[in-house]
């Protein structure tokens, strides 16, 4: 049996003495912090990060093999770019693939979920004994909240919400998520009503005097982090009606479907477009381990439709210039059918869907062979992807890296390459 | 046992009798201080805090709570230059303790994975009698439980031997577990295979540690009654890299193997298994009872490392060893020597944690401010050239605060409606500024959550009513002027308030917005809410 | 259990004849009406035949000419042609007996999408079809032409078949609703109750009605599903519902102890009392069942054939198909086979035989 806590062979070739020692020779090249965090100031680039739980299938979805040994009972359907195929259960993404990416190169480790997440989510870096952050804190740290001040990573999922920590990994649960909780609004958000408006400004005014104070004679990061937090807190409070799901127009919902997702999606929408960062949405239930046909009959055209509308949307606002968003799973699903006509944990060549932020439009990059068995082109492991997806954000991953008091770590993998072609 | 902790001595030395019992050659704190200074030549050095800075950080260290205003004043007022210790000493046979050190260890051990009243009663009652690091130890390696004889001890095995859902007990956490807490060693990257960049993390450390554990089971949720299963065998394992089949026995790391005794058939029972009345067995051998044999002792140099390695981190906010769990050649520690020495000396003090915790809040390391002047960076963390931060548990942020805003009457009671109203309100801090379950609380973490508590929740603002004697209620009566404002920062935040605070306070009460109480809430809110209040620094 | 369910068990107990091998998985198996066929639908497009009439069941030639997966298959009662349809909405007709199984004819479009299932009436002289377009089709059996459409429905339809008079049709759908609807006026009959077969788990819509079967006198009904406990992985314990056809009222259930033996696939009512049927789950977990009409327990719980799909009765009435799956058919990542090759998975049959 695979163990979930296996580390791959890839893992820790280098070690933490080794990096350092790159580090100290390369350190002329980087950027200190403060030169980074004047140059993002005016780069409010934002993610839509959607997060297909338990593993999308690439066959029912971005990469169709029809009628092949593994390829299933769908056909495969024409895009608005000639040329480019996709499972006939994305038929509305289709119509949007001009403006859309997609990867069939990818080729990832570890097959089980519980390790799959997180070394998805936190780009599969090399280990040197700490916790890598989640895309999301990862951008939140580098990033910050983009000039709306509004909380940087913003997670929409379904059931319960709250403030995620553990995605913040070795940046501090400061950089965790906060996640609404089937969109709803986090616990104390809503000011109590014997709380005037005025009062509540006049207290915050004065707590920010007594920290201004405090920060004078100490290390700045701890007061600074508090202002930060309630900062952000005060610019969520102004906008309860993101929160509000009756102001949703009935037209938009039909658009994106009347599915938890697809409100989902609305939301993160109206969340991209009142300044949030980094929005996520998660959508789980997808680890079709049986009935997978009718599992991803049922589920990809919800994802369909609401996908679908939100390229739309933010064509049609023209953000999508400016939004970077990325489709993914913590792996694809095995192309051998199983007895309960499931497909299993697939990290060996599957696919993500990006679009935006100076990507390239209304391309396929990479291939697999034709059984779907194999990538044919060169592979690209997740960390490629951080890298990329860095690049388009305006992060050069080969100058900035982190530091983790005092350890200096890159922030993607880098052994893993930029993927250079998707980049417009 | 040391002459300190008898009571009668005590008495003695509150007394000042204490100078009689100083050693004649440099006591531990000292050469600490020597050892630390060391590194510091040329660099900014922050001074000693001030008694205001000291009396805040010595109540939250040993009482867990902030200081009330009567006992700062009282401290300020004491004029023997030898208070400090006077202070530090009787905080650490106080009793608040027990409670506070039962308290950081139960976050430290637990990681949030869940509460457990005997659990908590184990760990109090032990630092209450202090009980030496090697015999708590022991007794919770042991996991030694009987359904007629609760244990807390065992509730560190049998929390982790639980199953959630459909998962199966996971054994690998509980063996990480082990060797993160008691040897400060993360051998979780050594499980599949020998450390790839941690030359001293083996594969077969990882699975002798496992060998103990992986015939364990959890015999009963309710009690927390831990079991074993027959070990017969040693356990095999291959590196996945190397297809090399290898076995080991129960080992500590560093330590010699178990031997695996060989039983006749059927007489491998201590009590032989009954499926009829549903009893499982205990077998003669029991692994459990040897890792509480060989792991806490003075022969194995990592038990020693690891506990004085959390204990200076309890007190300075970092540790010596940077992350508490990664000790190896890789990430030496900050002050090798130190280490060392603190490690030896901890053992031959028969492992008496007060004794340590007593040495450490002498140092002038433990004493600095965290304070630099006007201008200057504080010098890199590791150089504790200036005091850093502490985050304050979930559960000293309430007992401050009932402190701060003199909730006397709900503490002191012995009502059931005050019982339950603080039982809500540890659950509803726990949620605000807890970390969640297996995230240690190593350092400072302020959420948008604890804002978002700190501003709105009603257990905050009902601590904010005036009642009884209640610092609202008391601030209320009084005018608004400078000793109203006096009142307000010592109450909250254990110092006198700066002039230029007074005129801010002042003025922020007589801004219209400010009517009335609304004002004195206000500004008690905005000290309890303040960053300062917060931590301990 | 009782004494008469051990007498059943002993007079039901099957042997296995043999098993033939496939190289590819199967949707589904029938035998002929003559019984000297064996058909079955496959994943690479093709109905593979056996001949059945002596017991070396040599392979004839398999018919092809469809795409993807051949979903369902149906013989006609008596002009030895053979039904097909498969999962981008072909249907064919061929002859069965032939050596190269002549197309008698085709319709490429026959649905939008995956057709789920295809059933002759009676009297053979229609085939009706259903896809994942929500249609559902009559069709002359004898030229292949659109008789009639039925999609004014909301319903996603998985199981098909004609009620025993031949004058109107059930539809077994996703959402656990079985319609009865009239084949000539195309209106609703009635609607029975199979909503336990269906759950919304987080956004899928998991379970289904999979299969139906009546009594030779049609005074039973009974249908085949899962009881679903989640998406995904779809957990769910088989389940059977037995009704009684003049009132439309469930009487009993037949529902596995554990929700990891997933669908009942395939019913087959043996006697008028004695039902039998096929079911697969998780991996590894395929039963092969009978049950007395009314029992809630099987008398025979066959666990020897992995992940069953189909269950087809020789027209003599001993003999049964069961198309099952390879052994150890999951497994994450790039799970080679002997000679190193990326597994592939494939379903034998097996003929089993009932030996009293």
């Amino acid at each position: 049996m695979k163990n979930p806590n296996l580390c791959t062979p890839n893992d820790h070739l280098l070690s933490r003495r080794q990096w350092l020692g790159n580090a100290v020779v390369g350190a002329t090249g980087f950027l200190t912090q403060q030169a980074f965090a004047e140059k993002l100031a005016k780069n409010d680039k934002q993610v839509l990060f959607v997060w297909l739980d338990g593993g999308m299938s690439q066959l029912e979805s971005w990469d169709p093999k029809p009628n092949t040994t593994f390829g299933g009972p769908f056909r495969a359907i024409p895009t608005k770019v000639p040329g480019i195929h996709i499972s006939e259960l994305l038929p509305k993404t289709a119509n949007h693939m001009d403006k859309l990416v997609l990867v069939r190169s990818l080729s990832t480790k570890d097959n089980s979920h519980s390790a799959g997440v997180d070394r998805i989510q936190r780009g599969d870096p090399k280990n040197r004994g700490v916790t890598y952050p989640y895309l999301g804190s990862a951008v939140s740290k580098l990033m910050g909240p983009c000039s709306s001040g509004m909380p940087p990573y913003v997670w929409i999922k379904p059931m319960s919400g709250g403030f995620i920590t553990k995605d913040a990994g070795f940046l501090g649960p400061k950089y965790g998520a906060i996640a609404f909780g089937d969109g709803k609004a986090p616990e104390n958000l809503l000011r109590p009503e014997s709380i005037s408006l005025e009062t509540d400004l006049a207290r915050n005014e004065l707590r920010e005097k007594l920290d201004r104070n405090y920060r004078l004679a100490r290390r700045k990061e701890n007061s600074e982090a508090v202002t930060t937090v309630f900062d952000m807190a005060a610019k969520l409070q102004k906008r309860m009606d993101l929160f509000d799901q009756s102001k949703m127009p009935a037209k938009d919902l039909q658009r994106y479907g009347e599915s938890d997702f697809g409100r989902h999606m609305l939301q993160a929408l109206r969340m991209l477009e009142a300044g949030v960062r980094f929005v996520k949405v998660t959508s789980y239930g997808w680890d079709t381990h049986g009935d997978n046909f009718n599992g991803h009959l049922s589920l990809v055209p919800k994802f369909d439709m609401a996908f679908a509308s939100i390229i739309e949307d933010l064509q049609q606002r023209s953000m999508l210039d400016n939004v970077l968003v990325i489709v993914l799973s913590e792996f694809g699903r095995t192309p051998r059918i199983n007895g309960h006509l499931g497909r299993d944990h697939w990290p060996e060549a599957w696919s993500c869907a990006m679009a935006g932020c100076g990507l390239k439009k209304g391309m396929v990059s990479g291939k697999t062979n034709s059984l779907g068995t194999e990538v044919e082109s060169p592979p690209h492991d997740i960390g490629s992807m951080f890298h990329t997806w860095y690049k388009a954000l305006g992060i050069d991953s080969s100058e900035i890296e982190y530091d983790n008091q005092g350890q200096p770590l890159p922030i993607a993998n880098e052994e893993c390459k930029i993927l250079d072609e998707v980049i417009a | 046992m040391r002459l300190y902790f008898q009571p009668l001595f005590l008495i003695l030395l509150l007394v000042g009798f204490v100078f009689a019992t100083e050693p004649a050659v440099s006591s531990l704190h000292t050469k600490i201080d020597a050892m630390i200074d060391a590194k510091l030549t040329g660099k900014i050095k922050s001074p000693l805090a001030d008694d205001y800075e000291f009396v805040r950080r010595i109540y939250l260290d040993f009482a867990g709570k902030i200081p009330t205003a009567t006992e700062v004043e009282a401290f300020i007022a004491n004029k023997s230059i030898d208070k400090r210790k006077l202070l530090i000493v009787e905080l650490a046979n106080g009793p608040f303790y027990s409670k506070q050190m039962a308290n950081a260890f139960h976050i430290h051990f637990m990681e949030r994975l869940g509460e457990n009243p005997e659990w908590l009663k184990f760990l109090e009652e032990s630092f209450a009698k202090n009980k030496p690091w090697n015999v708590m130890a022991k007794e919770m390696l042991r996991g030694k439980n009987s359904p007629e004889n609760a244990n807390g001890a065992a509730f560190f095995y049998s929390k982790r031997l639980e199953s959630y859902g459909q998962n199966p007990v996971d054994y690998s956490a509980l063996t990480r577990d082990v060797g993160r807490l008691f040897l400060g060693k993360d051998f979780r990257c050594a499980e599949c295979h020998d450390h790839l960049f941690i030359d001293e993390y083996k594969q077969a450390d990882f699975k002798g540690l496992f060998a103990f554990f992986q015939n364990t089971y959890l015999a009963d949720a309710k009690t927390g009654l831990v079991e074993e299963k027959l070990t017969l065998q040693k356990t095999e394992f291959m590196s996945v890299f190397k297809k090399e089949k290898k076995e080991v026995g129960p080992k500590v790391p560093g330590r010699p193997e178990v031997t695996i005794p060989e039983f006749k058939k059927g007489e491998e029972y201590l009590v032989p298994p009954d499926l009829k009345k549903k009893v499982k067995g205990v077998p003669k051998f029991s692994p459990l009872e040897k890792i509480a044999e060989q792991l806490p002792t003075s022969e194995n140099s990592d038990f020693s490392r690891n506990i004085v390695n959390r204990l200076w981190y309890l007190m300075m906010g970092r540790g010596l060893v940077h992350p508490l769990d990664l000790h190896h050649l890789g990430n030496p520690p900050s002050h090798p020597e130190l280490l060392d020495l603190l490690a030896k000396e901890f053992s031959s003090h028969q492992f008496d944690i007060r004794w340590l915790l007593i040495e450490l809040a002498q140092t002038n390391v433990y004493q600095r401010s965290s304070k630099v002047e006007s201008g200057k960076i504080p010098e890199f963390p590791a150089l504790f050239a200036t005091a850093i931060e502490k985050r304050l548990s979930a559960e000293q942020l309430l007992a401050s605060i009932m402190i701060a805003t003199n909730q006397k009457i709900i503490i002191e009671s012995k009502g059931a409606k005050e019982a339950e109203l603080q039982v809500a309100l540890k659950a509803k801090f726990a949620k605000a500024f807890a970390n969640p379950a297996r995230e240690p609380e190593d350092e400072i973490a302020f959420s948008l959550k604890a804002a978002l508590f700190l501003l709105n929740d009603d257990a905050v603002l009902a601590l904010l009513k005036p009642e009884a004697n209640n610092l609202i209620a008391v601030l209320q009566k009084m005018k608004p002027n400078k000793d109203l404002v006096e009142k307000a920062y010592l109450s909250v935040l254990a110092r006198k308030p700066e002039p230029l605070e007074v005129a801010d306070a002042l003025e922020f009460l007589s801004k219209p917005v400010s009517a009335a109480d609304n004002g004195i809430k206000n500004l008690v809110w905005a000290l309890l809410a303040s960053t300062e209040f917060c931590l301990n620094h | 259990m009782k004494e008469d369910s051990k007498e059943l068990a002993l007079k039901y107990k099957t042997k296995k004849i043999t098993e033939i091998p496939c190289p590819v998985q199967i949707c589904t198996a029938r035998f002929s009406p003559c019984g000297n066929v064996l058909a079955a639908a496959c994943f690479d497009g093709t109905v593979r035949r056996w001949d059945t009439a002596s017991d070396k069941f040599a392979e004839m030639p398999s018919i092809g000419g469809h795409n993807a997966w051949v979903q369902s298959i149906a013989f006609h009662p008596t002009n030895k042609s053979i039904y097909s349809a498969d999962s981008w909405g072909k249907m064919s007709a061929s002859n069965y007996q032939d050596k190269d199984a002549k197309p008698i004819w085709k319709i490429e479009k026959a649905h939008q999408g995956w057709i789920r299932k295809l059933c002759l009436s009676p009297d053979g002289k229609f085939v009706l079809s259903c896809g994942t377009d929500r249609v559902v089709k009559l069709w002359a059996t004898k030229d292949g032409s659109l008789v009639k459409e039925f999609k004014e429905f909301s319903w996603d339809p998985l199981a098909l078949t004609f009620t025993p008079d031949g004058n109107s049709f059930l539809v077994g759908d996703l959402k656990g609703k079985i319609l009865q609807i009239d084949s000539l006026t195309g209106k609703l009959i009635r609607e029975l109750d199979a909503s336990a077969m269906y759950k919304l788990d987080r956004i899928q819509d998991v379970g289904g009605v999979r299969c139906f079967a009546f009594d030779s006198k049609a005074e039973k009904l009974v249908c085949g599903g899962t009881k679903p406990t989640t998406g995904g992985f779809v957990q769910g314990a088989s389940l059977v519902l037995v009704f009684d056809w003049k009132t439309g009222k469930e009487i009993s259930r037949i529902q596995a102890p554990n929700d990891n033996e997933g669908y009942v696939y395939d019913l087959h009512f043996v006697t008028d009392t004695v039902i039998s049927g096929v079911s697969s789950g998780q991996p590894g977990n395929g039963k092969f069942f009978f049950t007395l009409i009314g029992e809630t327990i099987p008398f025979i719980n066959l666990a020897t054939m992995p992940n069953c799909h189909a269950l087809a009765s020789h027209p003599a009435g001993k003999r049964f198909a069961i198309v099952s799956t390879n052994a150890n058919s999951s497994g994450n990542g790039k799970v080679l086979d002997k000679n190193k090759n990326y597994a592939t998975n494939n379903s034998p049959i097996n003929i089993l035989e009932i030996a009293g």
